[in-house]
């Protein structure tokens, strides 16, 4: 008995949470796999899927990092308020943050006209809205962990805010900003609700992994179960090698 | 040589000090939260004052007059954190370096050993500072701002970091540092010791005011008040029958069970409330009138064999006793208590927070569970129906209209088609393409099937058509924006149909101009709906029957020729498995009756043939 007793409840958690995964790599055999994946609508939706995550990526990383700094930093008025509603995306179903971009952002939208439903910029849009948060949050808390002091003591050597930020701040929030960028790009990768509803869903041009593993669905499922594997590998890789940076980083 | 003249506004007081120091080191003394750290915060630039000056060896750093408030990189002032601030990512050397990166490699090298060599760090020049002891990474923190060569330095608690061990060693070696530098310091603390081996002299705060300011000495034998007095261990006790104070050195203190038997000029009553043995001496707490604190020989304690809760007479000769020319403040009630009260009011409420958090979550879970349970249950006695999503509001109306109960679950065929495969029982399928229920035929588990419906496709386009779409050839030569379905669902087949037929009459060139304009290609036709309908897409094809009276309030039909449109069937089928199959055939019977049809026709479908109805 004694520890024992915990093995059930956590083989089932891990079954549950793993047979899923695993199902679809053992489906079929993997060379009828590989060949699924090798069709133009699995390479061009992967293409599409790499080239929209990154730039939201980068567009989250330089908006998103100024935003998580003066969160952790600074004191204002409704920052907790702020705060909260910042998790809102991360809550809100897909679908929501969908009606909300065609309301802002649509032809009859408030910046009305400008055309951006149906192209890849508005699959971008839809990565930002809904991953922008997950680097936030990350990002805060490691800026947060920075103690303010190492801050302090680097401008009375004399040294600007500015560098400071750079050879301070920067290198010691550097792993959690790296799981950040992680959460966020594997959550870009794996957007769908917001990208179906606002940028619709064409091949080569706004279909995404995951849209191309809907579509698929309705057709051919051995081509959906092979997307479904690219994207996990895709994903899986992508955590791996933040994982790796960020222990290496960890070392002091 | 440094002025000061500051005050700022904190929380519950202001700060207010004007100081002169010469190359020589001032110890800040007082509670936590007296305002010292904010004193030293100022200083630095990195906590502005709401008022005053600040001029550091006849440069001005602040002043509110002139408007100077030079920041913190600029003032050349030394800062030793109370825990050293070490950055963690850099080694010593890297540490020590981190200010003076804009000098030549051999004035580096030259400063490095002057502090290496002063402070004894020689060997750890390359350890992390996570691998030093406390006293090492003070060292170390004193090292890296005297390479910058401030004008000032500053200390806040240098010694509280250290364990009790260490600190004695750690403080003298301060204090020969300090002498050595001969450069004017401030170092703020909250132990009386720090500050007499320290200072040169020193200055107790309280609530952001220097009440006393002297040598050790000074301050210890005429304590200004009961505040100062605590911190040197001093006793400050009226004197009976007098409102005169005098100040008492615990250690000058006799104690008597009999009242004037030690014939001693001064003598205060009260009782033992604690007595601690510090080497030769027992410290004895006495509560009375006034509170007082004796040293007393332990020779002296063992003989006379003083108990805890024993009521003495403390006294103390006339000589050793300091009159004080003015009545003392008393000591103002600590905030400590306070603060702590307010620190556990937060916890509470973090913990009903998570506690009605929780509770909320497990309700949900309960409500949801429950629901499904009592649904599962009815099911039992109805109908159970699979439906077409496209026929979900004629199917509705034809349950109430006939008055039965089911159970229906609408859907896109092919996952209807699916569950069926996977083993689901339903009395009713009706499927919006033939391939369905043909390979369901195939695998056996439908007998015969028969269609239900017909309709047929239109355009829809934004209300009031913008773009003007007239006709069919419209789609293929204004420039529009066109959602149609996914070519895996029967919207889709049927559209690619249309366009097939419409190559015909127009010339092959029309399935690939309008193909070129398509933005979006939908599974689902309440979707192409939408979009259009949101103006998002200027136009669209779908079912005429899934443009409803609410959808015609935002989107125009423009109708599709039937010369080039495509007869869009529903089938329906009682499968092999039925729980119920009388109740779904009785129900399919009227669904293909005059009178099922009418409701069908009712939301834009189109009538059976003759020979199709039974």
């Amino acid at each position: 008995m004694g520890r024992k007793v915990l093995y059930l409840p956590i083989i089932v958690l891990l079954a549950f949470l793993f047979l899923p995964l695993l199902a679809i790599f053992f489906n079929e055999n993997p060379m009828q796999l590989i060949q699924k994946i090798y069709s133009p609508l699995s390479y061009q939706a992967l293409m599409l899927s790499l080239k929209t995550s990154l730039i939201a990526l980068i567009a989250i990383i330089v908006l998103g990092t100024p935003l998580a700094y003066c969160l952790a930093k600074f004191e204002f008025p409704a920052k907790r308020t702020l705060e909260v509603a910042l998790q809102m995306p991360i809550v809100a179903p897909p679908a929501v943050a969908g009606v909300g971009l065609l309301l802002v952002f649509g032809q009859k939208g408030w910046f009305g006209g400008m055309s951006i439903a149906f192209s890849a910029a508005a699959v971008i849009m839809a990565q930002i809205f809904m991953s922008a948060p997950f680097f936030v949050t990350a990002a805060r808390q490691s800026f947060e962990a920075v103690d303010d002091q190492l801050i302090s003591v680097s401008r009375t050597l004399g040294i600007a805010p500015w560098k400071t930020f750079w050879r301070v701040t920067f290198p010691l929030a550097l792993p959690g900003l790296l799981t950040g960028i992680a959460l966020s790009w594997a959550r870009a990768l794996g957007e769908f609700g917001a990208t179906m509803m606002f940028a619709g869903n064409l091949p080569g041009k706004t279909q995404t992994l995951p849209l191309a593993i809907y579509t698929a669905m309705e057709s051919d499922f051995s081509i959906a179960v092979a997307i479904s594997a690219l994207l996990l590998l895709v994903a899986f890789a992508l955590l791996l090698a933040v994982s790796f940076i960020g222990k290496r980083k960890e070392a002091y | 040589m440094l002025h000061i003249s500051i005050r700022k506004q904190l929380r519950d007081f202001s700060v207010e000090l004007t100081e002169k120091i010469n190359k020589e080191t001032l110890v800040i003394i007082g509670h936590s939260g007296c305002g010292k750290s904010s004193t030293l915060r100022m200083l630095t630039g990195l906590v502005e004052p709401d008022d005053g000056q600040i001029e550091l060896g006849g440069q001005m750093l602040f002043n509110t007059k002139s408007g100077v408030n030079l920041p913190p990189e600029k003032r050349n002032i030394g800062f030793v954190f109370q825990n050293y601030a070490l950055f963690p990512h850099l080694t010593v050397t890297e540490n020590i370096l981190y200010g003076i990166g804009y000098l030549s490699a051999d004035e580096k090298q030259e400063r490095l050993l002057e502090v290496f060599t002063l402070l004894g760090i020689n060997h750890l020049a390359h350890a992390r500072p996570s691998m030093l002891s406390g006293g090492e990474q003070q060292r170390v923190a004193i090292a890296r701002a005297l390479v910058t060569r401030p004008k000032l330095l500053l200390f806040d608690e240098p010694l509280s970091a250290l364990d009790v061990s260490t600190r004695t060693r750690v403080r003298a070696e301060l204090k020969d540092l300090l002498r050595t530098l001969g450069i004017p310091s401030i170092v703020v603390t909250h132990d009386y010791e720090d500050a007499r081996v320290l200072g040169d002299r020193i200055a107790v705060m309280d609530q952001g005011k220097i009440i006393q300011s002297g040598t050790a000495d000074e301050i210890a034998k005429y304590p200004a008040s009961h505040f100062v007095a605590q911190f040197t261990g001093t006793n400050l006790l009226c004197v009976e029958d007098t409102s005169q104070y005098a100040a008492v050195s615990p250690w000058h203190m006799k104690l008597s069970r009999q009242r004037g038997e030690t014939g001693q000029d001064f003598i205060w009553k009260g009782k033992i409330i604690d007595m601690s043995w510090l080497g030769g001496f027992v410290r004895f707490h006495l509560e009375g009138d006034s509170n007082l604190l004796a040293d007393i020989a332990s020779e002296t304690v063992e003989t006379e064999q003083f108990q805890v809760g024993e009521t003495v007479y403390a006294s103390v000769a006339h000589q050793h006793a300091r009159m004080l020319s003015h009545t003392p403040q008393p000591v103002k009630k600590s905030k400590q208590e306070g603060m702590i009260h307010a620190n556990s009011k937060k916890g509470k409420v973090k913990w009903a927070v998570f506690a009605s958090l929780a509770a909320a979550v497990i309700a949900s879970i309960a409500l949801t569970s429950g629901g499904n349970h009592n649904s599962t249950e009815a099911a039992e006695e109805e109908l159970i129906a699979m439906v077409a999503a496209n026929a979900t509001d004629p199917f509705k109306d034809i349950l109430e209209h006939t008055g039965t109960k089911a159970k229906t679950t609408f859907a896109g065929t092919q996952v209807l088609r699916t569950q069926i495969e996977q083993g689901a029982k339903t009395d009713l399928f009706l499927s919006a393409d033939i391939s369905h229920i043909e390979a369901l035929q195939k695998e056996g588990l439908v007998d015969e099937y028969q269609p239900v419906s017909h309709g047929h496709e239109v355009i829809v386009v934004e209300k009031g058509n913008p773009k003007a779409i007239k006709e069919v050839k419209d789609l293929a030569d204004k420039p529009i924006k066109l959602i149609i379905g996914v070519d895996t669902v029967p919207i889709g087949k049927y559209t690619r149909q249309i366009f097939k037929n419409a190559d015909e009459v127009y010339g092959n060139q029309f399935t690939e101009n309008t193909m070129a304009h398509v933005v979006s290609m939908e599974s689902d036709v309440k979707q192409v709906l939408q979009k259009v309908a949101l103006g998002e897409a200027d136009a669209g094809v779908v079912y005429r029957s899934d443009v409803t009276s609410k959808f015609q309030e935002k989107v125009e039909i423009v109708e599709i020729p039937a010369s080039i449109n495509a007869e869009s069937t529903n089938y329906i089928t009682v499968p092999k498995n039925a729980p119920n199959p009388q109740a779904g055939q009785s129900l399919l019977n009227f669904m293909v009756s005059p009178e099922g049809q009418a409701i069908f026709a009712k939301y834009g479908y189109d009538p059976l043939k003759k020979e199709e109805m039974k």
